[in-house]
């Protein structure tokens, strides 16, 4: 659990967001507000609209109704300029989609020298600065596919953090991961937490969930169903919360 | 009329019909895969005029024998007042049948980087050229390796079209010789290994890049 | 029909037909160029070849040769492949086409001959031993024919029985006799006759004949200057024997009376 006030600004805030795929209402009138330096965990069965939910967040997916706030950009506006967003917003996936064609440490620099137009010299102290972060300094040189995947989490993670993201985003970053490699990457988070970062993490962790988030969100059937603090995962108030909880998944 | 072997003077004929071979070869794989390059970037360009002319043009020169093309660009080029010398006009043809296939090849090889390689680099604020360029590319590249050689393969083979627009190559050279001495068996085995010793070579090059270009493709150690 | 004899077909279509052709050059032009390109298929042995040192040799090359000096300008050989030598008039590459081209009326569609210059036979050999003496004896026999050549053609109409087996060149079936792969060919006389030095023990021999072609110099329509003059020289150059002797020389029999004969 962090100590970052609740009231701080808001960073990310969406209202009443509606999203279809097709003929399937994923989205229907989502809303929820994060202050800056609070970690969020969006929980809940697949198909309740939570992967659906972030991936809104960094325009990813493009809602067809209500606002979405990151930042200060308003990301539900077709005009929003996405490179800044992107700099602002760091996302991590669950299958960590490093660049299998460069080395760890090339992978981290990439942005930030393309993008923030930084020099070799400056990209290559925050590569290092970011993989000592996560506990992978000794990896710089290796390629992707030579790593576990716990470690090419990890990495993903350095490679936003590169970036100096004011919000980070983690789709179920552990699902793919076998049980003894996901605490190593549970670890970085939290720390990540503790070190003041705003987070929104879509997780299937609930112990993990209960002890560093500071909201958790329940989210059912496309709409945010329970919202609380860890607390809440003890004592469910709604039915479905505690289905949820009792089947485990 | 020559009835004994092949003398000095056939065998430098044949070399000279194997360079140009070479030649002719080059050009339209240099030629076209600059024009394929284009070609496959605006095949899934997201202007969607750009696009259709580029399936467009795909489509037509993919539907039409070399042989036409190569007619069209020598004969029919001629009788409309444009005279082209054999080379020139050979080299446009293989040039423009060249592009629409490495194209497409090129198209299919970038579309086969996984959505998710795309959406990484888009996530990290690269603009979408430089996604193609620093990200997609590369790995575009390694995949496109096996295609694009054996494509080089049919292209050395297609050249001995253009003896139709008075290019003698290989083949054609093969031809006026054999017809001079007639000793078939050894005029066309000489051919073969000529054209084995350029086709080889490109196969095993293309199993070393391979090899050495081979990324994210092998499991991870655990 | 081979695929280059149907697009050189489609080609002549399309050109005889929507596109207008752009005033071609006559003998002033040719005159004036000081040059005559004249189109020959190098690879249609004893008319176009090329000899020992790689150089255009044939009975048509030697006809070229005195025409353009008779006609007092320099020669340039164009050399065709055989489904491209009336594109290449056609499409300005080639101001005559002297390549033992046969008159026939589906040619003359396209472009304007001469009167004939020499001729071609089409006939069967076979080695000695065999009796063959005409083209009923073909029946239920293998014969080997150039693919898509006149007697191709031919066999295909008035011998159905016979087994045509198809050779992509005169060097193909050449060798195929030769060598005793098969015993009988329906090909050109010097040709059988090359057969049988190539291979004296078959003791190869013509048959019979079974067509004669005449050949003419092929040019663009609508050049009746270079017409006349290609057929007053071809009148003065039979006369005085001379496209005779080139006959001789390469094809091993002397030129047609017929041909002579017509050129009155």
């Amino acid at each position: 659990m962090t100590q970052a006030p609740a009231t701080n600004p808001v960073v990310v805030e969406l209202k009443d967001v509606h999203k279809r795929f097709g003929a399937n209402h994923v989205l229907k009138g989502v809303s929820f507000a994060i202050p800056k330096g609070q970690v969020v965990a969006i929980i809940g069965k697949s198909g309740s609209g939570k992967s659906t939910a972030l991936r809104c967040i960094d325009r990813l997916e493009i809602i067809d109704s209500g606002t979405i706030e990151v930042c200060g950009h308003a990301v539900h506006d077709p005009a929003i300029d996405l490179r800044r967003l992107r700099q602002d917003v760091g996302i991590v996936f669950q299958s960590y989609n490093l660049f299998p064609h460069l080395t760890v440490e090339q992978n981290i620099t990439l942005a930030p020298r393309a993008v923030k137009g930084l020099s070799g010299a400056d990209a290559l102290a925050i590569a290092e600065r970011t993989l000592r972060q996560v506990g992978l300094a000794d990896k710089a040189q290796a390629y992707p596919e030579q790593l576990s995947g716990g470690q090419q989490q990890r990495v993903a993670i350095a490679r936003s953090l590169a970036m100096e993201p004011q919000v980070m985003l983690f789709d179920e970053v552990t699902s793919a991961l076998d049980p003894q490699l996901t605490g190593e990457v549970l670890r970085v988070i939290e720390q990540l937490a503790q070190g003041g970062m705003t987070m929104v993490l879509v997780t299937h962790e609930m112990e993990f969930a209960a002890r560093v988030a500071d909201t958790i969100i329940y989210m059912h059937e496309g709409k945010v169903w329970e919202t609380g603090p860890g607390q809440m995962l003890r004592e469910p108030q709604t039915p479905e919360l505690r289905d949820f909880l009792s089947h485990g998944l | 009329m020559v009835d004994g072997g092949l003398n000095l003077h056939h065998l430098q004929f044949l070399a000279v019909g194997a360079l140009w071979t070479v030649c002719l070869s080059l050009i339209a794989f240099v030629g076209g895969g600059i024009a394929g390059g284009a070609i496959a970037l605006c095949r899934i360009s997201p202007l969607k005029p750009l696009r259709w002319l580029t399936i467009a043009w795909i489509q037509i020169i993919q539907g039409t024998p070399l042989l036409v093309v190569l007619f069209v660009c020598y004969f029919g080029l001629s009788i409309m007042g444009l005279e082209l010398p054999g080379l020139v006009a050979a080299s446009i043809a293989m040039i423009i049948y060249v592009s629409a296939y490495l194209g497409e090849i090129w198209r299919g090889c970038i579309e086969a980087v996984p959505r998710t390689q795309w959406e990484a680099a888009e996530c990290l604020a690269l603009s979408r050229w430089q996604r193609m360029r620093l990200v997609v590319l590369p790995q575009a590249l390694r995949i496109a390796t096996p295609p694009t050689v054996g494509f080089m393969v049919q292209i050395v083979k297609n050249t001995s079209l253009a003896s139709i627009v008075g290019f003698v190559e290989l083949v054609r050279a093969g031809q006026l010789i054999n017809n001079s001495t007639f000793q078939p068996f050894l005029v066309y085995l000489i051919i073969a290994a000529v054209y084995f010793a350029m086709c080889y070579p490109l196969s095993v090059w293309s199993r070393r890049l391979e090899q050495r270009l081979h990324f994210g493709q092998r499991a991870a150690a655990p | 029909m081979s695929i280059p004899r149907i697009l050189r077909r489609t080609v002549l279509a399309a050109a005889a037909g929507a596109l207008c052709l752009p005033a071609m050059a006559d003998l002033a032009d040719i005159k004036a160029a000081g040059k005559i390109r004249i189109g020959i298929d190098l690879s249609a042995p004893f008319y176009g070849y090329v000899d020992d040192k790689v150089q255009p040799a044939g009975s048509d090359v030697d006809a070229a040769k005195l025409l353009a000096q008779d006609l007092g300008v320099q020669l340039e050989i164009v050399n065709t492949t055989n489904s491209a030598r009336i594109p290449n008039l056609l499409s300005n590459k080639a101001d005559l086409i002297i390549s033992s081209l046969s008159i026939t009326p589906e040619r003359q569609k396209a472009v304007d001959f001469s009167i004939p210059y020499g001729a071609i036979q089409a006939a069967v050999g076979a080695p000695k031993s065999l009796a063959i003496k005409g083209i009923d004896d073909l029946a239920g026999k293998t014969v080997a024919v150039t693919r898509g050549g006149p007697q191709d053609k031919i066999l295909t109409e008035r011998a159905p029985q016979a087994k045509v087996v198809r050779f992509d060149d005169e060097a193909a079936s050449i060798t195929a006799a030769a060598s005793g792969q098969t015993d009988i060919v329906a090909i050109t006389p010097p040709i059988i006759a090359a057969i049988a030095k190539r291979a004296p023990a078959r003791e190869f021999e013509v048959k019979f004949v079974l067509q004669s072609y005449q050949l003419g110099v092929a040019m663009r329509k609508n050049q009746p200057e270079l017409m006349n003059w290609v057929n007053g020289w071809i009148k003065t150059n039979l006369h005085n024997g001379k496209l005779g002797d080139i006959h001789l020389k390469h094809a091993g029999v002397p030129i047609p009376k017929d041909i002579i004969d017509g050129a009155n």
